[in-house]
């Protein structure tokens, strides 16, 4: 119905005519390569296309245009290698295939040219001779000089009014006044790979439908239609292929599409749905870590872009980007670009501990100027104001860069005292979905704080009560396994509680922490699970669960 | 050492075209452009100039297309102009100039469309995807200031059209053509004319009527 619609808008903004008539609704597949409603010839010339194209030109190719056509031109050349290297591992399986499908073409095509020349003689004896004379040597878009030699011809018996109504180009070719307008036959010259693709469109813009499921030809009508302006078949092709099931490989198809198609609004819901489902399907990017290494680029911007990647920081997407960078662009000239253009962009600077910016501004891949700017953006954001954070990650135009992750080691804010005495006040906000996927025995690490020089970290946990009689919370204070001393520190966990929403304490304690060692609370609210994440529950605010530790240090450290 | 990709999708079959290949393209459809606004359009084959635009577009060389296409255009305007400078004045009114300056402006138009056509697979993404001009809107915006309000015609426009308002009682079909032209370039080009060539008797809503009347 979107389709019809569409065609009809077209038809309405081509020419007032048609609108009447045409409507898009109706099927008119009766119709097609038919002489009898027939006003025109449609003349196909196929010509060789992308490998001769890619042999003979592929060494030579100069890069301009800047950066964009260099890392373009660096990702052609390497995925021109593992193309070839694929077509070695599949030959024995590609010949009985490429057979199969050209074969019933070939016997096709020779039946029409058989009937084709004694109609044509008929006709119209004096377009054929022009045609033939200046086309060859006319149209060389490969080479200065030399012709591209043509494969094979096909005829189609076409109705232009209906190709006119469906797309805009045909609409031109036939009535703009060029050299087509007066001729009864048309010529479309085209690539080999073009010419399946070609056919099914013809036949869907006269019958509104698409019998393919396979994705890779979806893909070469898409294109086709694309070319030719068939803006319902556009829309069409990628629903369907938005329909099919999706798979890595099929994601990365898509994404991989030329700009241009992929800018078409026809094609947006297309490659939303690509890039979700590669985010969905690597948000545990530490798990998926070797999988993704060997993702290309367009992929990796797909899943890089996600709120919802679950890494312990933003720390590890930093050092995995670099790590993917140095993988697949081993030139350094090649990475730099690549870095500087499209993948730090990617990176949330401002959720980047001190110590990781510190190496990022020392880092020889990335462009040094680029880096400072990174780092120094990153420190005025954790320097400023909670409310021009909490704008910045919101408003739509800077969310990508400022908007935290659901990163695994839980971002804290920490507030820190050395006088009187050494102390530190750590806030953890944990989301209700958070805590809910806590369950049955599942925990939820902070990132680190420090106090006198000691790393300590928060551990929310699901687990079972003293007596094992029921699941509950648990706030556990962790210390870091670095350094040897030991220290004694008095803490205190408190959580802000309704009514009020002020910090109630709920447990107060000492204990004396030597490397590794946690201690804490099994059931910090001394209450079961259910009534915890019950929907009346006390301690979730806007469904937010705001716990607060605080530890002192006041004795001497031995 | 480049890690072998083990999750690589099917290269998109996709030509590459590199600079020389995407100029010589660019030649044709400069050329064809030369051809449109010589009035030789029925040589022209529009299914090979389209496709030529399309691959040029297609190969990520939408910038050098654009650029040859605005630079054709911006030639060609400068040939009507010249060609427009050179019309003696004949003896009475302006008529001769402003009918040569219509003459002129209905070959743009028309030529500008006809480019459009040729080149609207680049209209629908590259000019959209880069937020360029539109050729069309290109089209006005090269005739606004390479050609009316030039150094050489506006002065000469100002003068015929003063003396036409003070010849005829009424707006004529050739003002109200001239009119149309003005109010199509639009920035207030229409009454910077009109108020450089006032004259006392001439009222602004006998213009408005007889631009409406000739629409």
């Amino acid at each position: 119905m979107a389709g019809s619609e569409a065609a009809a808008a077209q038809e309405a903004e081509m020419d007032p005519d048609f609108s009447g008539g045409g409507g898009g609704g109706p099927s008119f597949e009766f119709a097609f390569n038919s002489v009898n409603f027939s006003d025109r010839v449609l003349r196909i010339e196929v010509v060789a296309g992308d490998d001769d194209d890619d042999d003979d030109h592929a060494p030579g190719s100069s890069r301009d245009g800047g950066a964009g056509s260099l890392s373009d031109w660096a990702r052609h050349r390497k995925r021109r290698r593992e193309e070839l290297l694929k077509e070695k591992e599949s030959e024995a399986v590609m010949p009985d295939q490429i057979n199969c499908k050209v074969e019933p073409e070939e016997c096709d095509a020779y039946e029409e040219n058989q009937e084709e020349p004694v109609a044509m003689m008929d006709d119209s004896p004096p377009s054929v001779g022009p045609d033939g004379d200046d086309g060859p040597s006319m149209d060389s878009p490969w080479s200065g000089g030399v012709s591209t030699p043509v494969l094979r011809v096909k005829n189609i018996y076409i109705s232009s009014a209906i190709l006119a109504a469906k797309s805009p180009f045909f609409f031109k070719l036939f009535s703009n006044g060029m050299k087509e307008s007066d001729e009864r036959q048309a010529t479309l010259r085209i690539t080999d790979s073009e010419e399946n693709a070609l056919m099914e469109l013809l036949s869907f813009m006269y019958s509104g439908k698409l019998t393919s499921t396979d994705p890779t030809l979806l893909l070469d009508i898409l294109m086709a239609a694309d070319k030719f302006e068939v803006i319902s078949c556009m829309r069409y092709c990628s629903q369907l292929l938005t329909s099919l099931t999706m798979t890595t490989e099929s994601a990365l198809l898509y994404l991989d599409l030329p700009c241009s198609i992929s800018m078409a609004a026809a094609v947006q819901p297309l490659t939303d749905a690509a890039k979700e489902y590669l985010s969905n399907k690597y948000k545990d990017l530490t798990k998926f870590q070797d999988e993704v290494m060997n993702i290309p680029l367009a992929g990796i911007e797909a899943i890089l872009s996600s709120n919802d990647l679950q890494v312990a920081s933003e720390d590890a997407i930093y050092d995995f980007l670099i790590r993917w960078a140095r993988a697949q662009y081993p030139k350094s000239e090649e990475r730099r670009e690549i870095l500087s253009s499209r993948l730090l962009p990617l990176v949330r600077f401002s959720h980047m501990t001190c110590r990781k910016l510190r190496k990022v501004l020392i880092c020889t891949d990335l462009d040094h100027e680029q880096a400072t700017k990174c780092v120094t953006e990153a420190l005025l954001y954790k320097a400023d104001a909670p409310h021009r954070q909490r704008a910045l990650a919101a408003d739509v135009t800077t969310c990508q860069k400022f908007a935290e992750r659901a990163y695994k080691y839980r971002p804290l804010k920490v507030v820190e005292f050395d006088r009187p005495y050494p102390q530190c006040i750590a806030y953890l906000d944990l989301k209700r979905e958070e805590c809910s996927r806590l369950f049955p025995s599942g925990r939820m690490y902070s990132q680190a704080f420090h106090l006198a020089g000691q790393g300590f970290f928060l551990s929310a946990h699901c687990n079972m009560e003293q007596q094992s009689t029921f699941y509950c919370f648990g706030l556990f204070l962790g210390m870091q396994e670095k350094g040897s001393m030991s220290v004694t520190v008095d803490y205190e966990f408190a959580a802000r509680t309704r009514p009020s929403g002020e910090f109630v304490s709920k447990y107060k304690g000492n204990y004396t922490f030597t490397g590794g060692k946690a201690v804490g609370y099994r059931n910090l609210f001394a209450i079961p699970w259910s009534t915890f994440m019950a929907d009346d529950s006390l301690f979730f605010l806007d469904g937010v669960l705001h716990l607060r530790a605080e530890l002192t240090i006041k004795q001497p450290t031995v | 050492m480049t890690t072998r990709s083990q999750i690589q999708p099917l290269p998109f079959r996709r030509t590459r075209m590199d600079a020389a290949l995407a100029a010589s393209s660019c030649q044709a459809v400069t050329d064809a452009i030369r051809d449109i606004y010589a009035q030789d359009m029925e040589k022209l084959n529009f299914e090979q100039l389209y496709r030529r635009v399309y691959e040029v577009v297609l190969n990520k060389h939408g910038e050098l297309m654009y650029s040859e296409v605005a630079t054709a255009l911006t030639a060609e305007v400068e040939g009507l102009r010249t060609s427009l400078v050179a019309v003696a004045d004949g003896g009475g009114g302006g008529g001769a100039f402003l009918r040569e300056l219509l003459s002129k402006w209905r070959r743009h138009t028309e030529a500008v469309a006809a480019v459009r056509d040729m080149v609207m697979y680049m209209e629908r993404t590259f000019i959209v995807t880069y937020r360029k001009v539109s050729v069309q809107e290109l089209g006005v915006k090269l005739w606004r200031d390479g050609v009316v309000c030039s150094g050489d015609v506006m002065p000469r426009l100002v003068e015929a059209v003063r003396r036409e308002r003070a010849a005829a009682a009424e707006p004529g079909e050739l003002m109200a053509g001239v009119a149309e032209m003005l109010t199509k370039l639009r920035d207030k080009v229409l009454s910077q004319v009109m108020d450089a060539s006032s004259v006392d008797d001439y009222s602004s809503a006998s213009l408005e009527k007889s631009v409406s009347e000739y629409q």
